[in-house]
């Protein structure tokens, strides 16, 4: 392979390999401008752009956007929504720290909505340092905005998460708790015994 | 050609040259430099391959997808569409089939992730899914939104 031809092939692996890599940014704002006004658009951009520089997750406050304007909302709810979930981002990554995956993220975010604080997220991370919080704190987030008690709800998944209890005892927990309440049983108590289930020696 | 001219050419041509003591030296060199960069180019088109590979299974949905079933009871229903982050909350783009009796059922492909969606039926009612979680932040733009874990 001559010279000329090695530099053409890695300058071309290189403009391929940054095309690649730049689709996602173009694709997310081209779908902002293609839903949104104008106007509403370029406040949406410029959070996107904030989210950038702090490296936290553009797609989820995307897809808010897009569901503002799917249920037909005003600009501003929309801007102040996206500003909302971008602070809950910025929060959850402060607490759950900077290798936190995007989907962490987005479920501290929801727990932090769901009521919970910022330091109980840092207390679950720092006892589960290296498995991933998504689904626990999905769940979670979930029960406590059907009535589950926001610090039993913390105090139960602390216990849980230490005793190892995998993602899918989580997913189980809540589809038992489903059929419960389903048939006549409160939130809170199918929850307790589930928990209790799952971690028999729980504490009270 | 005249005889002493071929003779002065012969003795010239024989006449001792004096040998180049590092000729044999920098040819060496050069072949070791050649190994070098040629070896160097093998690690940097090893590595750019690697990226492009996985920049390309990003791109192209390599990750590993679940097959997921929704379902929603909706006897009066003439229309029923699915609209979450999965696609982009389009009202018209994830339409429900209506099964067998009153239900109305779809199965998409997920990635492992955290999803918000809802159902919209006919084109205008918004409503949660009775069998998926709840999410907290219902009250962003005052519609049910149901939450979905996928491993």
């Amino acid at each position: 392979m001559s010279r000329l031809s090695r530099w053409l092939t890695a300058a071309g692996s290189i403009a391929l390999l940054g095309a690649l890599l730049a689709v996602p940014a173009e694709a997310q704002d081209s779908r902002i401008r293609q839903r949104l006004d104008p106007a509403t658009a370029g406040r949406v951009a410029a959070l996107l752009d904030s989210a950038r520089a702090q490296g936290l997750p553009t797609e989820p406050l995307v897809q808010k956007a897009l569901e503002g304007e799917s249920k037909g909302a005003p600009s501003s709810r929309i801007v102040a929504a996206v500003q909302a979930l971008l602070s809950g981002l910025g929060q959850s990554r402060l607490s759950l720290g900077e290798r936190a995956s995007d989907d962490e993220l987005v479920a501290g975010a929801l727990w932090l909505r769901a009521g919970g604080a910022a330091g109980e997220l840092a207390r679950l991370r720092a006892g589960a340092p290296t498995r991933s919080l998504a689904v626990p704190l999905v769940v979670s987030a979930d029960l406590v905005a059907r009535g589950w008690p926001i610090r039993e709800a913390f105090a139960d998944v602390e216990r849980l998460l230490e005793a190892g209890v995998t993602d899918r005892d989580f997913l189980s927990l809540r589809s038992q708790v489903d059929r419960a309440v389903m048939s006549g049983e409160s939130v809170s108590d199918a929850v307790r015994r589930e928990v209790s289930r799952l971690r028999p020696e729980r504490q009270p | 050609m005249s005889g002493p001219r071929f003779d002065e050419l012969v003795a010239t041509l024989r006449a001792p040259v004096p040998a180049d003591q590092g000729f044999e030296r920098r040819v060496i060199a050069r072949i070791e430099r050649a190994r070098v960069v040629r070896r160097r180019w093998q690690v940097a088109s090893g590595i750019a391959t690697a990226l492009l590979i996985g920049v390309l299974a990003r791109q192209l949905g390599g990750d590993h997808a679940t097959r997921v079933r929704f379902a929603f009871d909706a006897p009066a229903a003439a229309s029923v569409t699915l609209v979450g982050d999965f696609n982009d909350w389009d009202r018209a783009s994830t339409p429900l089939a209506r099964g067998d009796g009153d239900r109305w059922e779809i199965t998409l492909p997920l990635r492992s992730g955290v999803y918000r969606f809802a159902y919209l039926v006919d084109g205008e009612t918004w409503a949660a899914d009775p069998m998926a979680g709840h999410a907290p932040s219902d009250s962003d733009f005052g519609e049910p939104v149901s939450l979905l874990a996928v491993e």
